[in-house]
């Protein structure tokens, strides 16, 4: 059980993870808001 | 919805023993995903409620897509976004529909498309991409990138919309003309909130929102 947990929040996080990726590559989130972007997605 | 994605990226970093940094990329995808979905699902199924749904998850994808690369002006909470977004789709698309077939016909459609497309593909080369202080950008290459996109996907609506009314011109259905005014529509409110008077509008409707909350 404990596995397979493991692996359902290996998924979940692969999964937000190529999300965040993908929305740092554009202007703006969704519609009309956007949240404070992580310091690592930034680009300086 | 941000204490949401919060608590779940805390449950998966510590199920993961991942560092903060990943942990942040997992909250904020979450809240992207999240975002997204409730906005489309409440489109929907209000859209649903007006029998207007199609109509109205046009005009979401629509504005949705283009701003992903011209941006544009923001509400200060993701309540307020997606209240926001509703109203826009929903009423829209019940405007759109009630006046075509009684006082929109073929030929001010057509006005209506033409006059949309112009205006956004002049302020498109104008002023996108529109930032934001929670997302600056600041490399010129990524803005030029950014405008080109944006440039690009308004060519792709400019083609979808002339299919359209081409498929209104063979079979004279009513609701060719509603899509390929539920795309103009679209463009018209992403293309507003890249201007001043849009960004003055969404202060405006922030602050109602605040003043009725309070």
């Amino acid at each position: 059980m404990k596995k397979l947990n493991t692996k359902f929040f290996a998924l979940v996080a692969t999964i937000t993870t190529l999300v965040a990726a993908s929305v740092s590559t554009s202007a703006c989130l969704w519609f009309t808001y956007q949240p404070e972007e992580p310091k690592c997605l930034r680009e300086e | 919805m941000e204490n949401l994605s919060n608590r779940i990226a805390n449950k998966i970093a510590s199920e993961l023993k991942l560092n903060n940094d990943k942990k942040e990329v997992i909250a904020y995808g979450t809240f992207a995903l999240l975002q997204t979905f409730l906005s489309i699902f409440l489109v929907f199924i209000i859209g649903y409620l007006f029998h207007i749904s199609t109509e109205a998850i046009i005009v979401l994808f629509t504005a949705s897509i283009l701003r992903k690369y011209s941006g544009g002006a923001h509400a200060d909470s993701p309540g307020k976004c997606t209240l926001i977004g509703v109203i826009i789709c929903i009423g829209q698309a019940t405007l759109i529909s009630v006046l075509v077939g009684n006082f929109i016909n073929f030929n001010i459609a057509l006005i209506l498309v033409i006059a949309t497309f112009m205006w956004a593909y002049f302020m498109m080369y104008l002023l996108a991409p529109v930032d934001s202080p929670s997302k600056p950008i600041k490399k010129e290459e990524k803005k030029k990138s950014m405008k080109k996109r944006s440039l690009i996907i308004l060519s792709v609506y400019l083609i979808i919309t002339v299919s359209i009314i081409i498929l209104y011109v063979n079979f004279e259905k009513a609701i060719f003309l509603v899509y390929a005014l539920c795309i103009s529509g679209g463009i018209a409110w992403q293309v507003f909130t890249l201007s001043k008077c849009g960004h003055l509008t969404l202060r405006k409707i922030d602050a109602f929102l605040n003043y009725i909350i309070k």
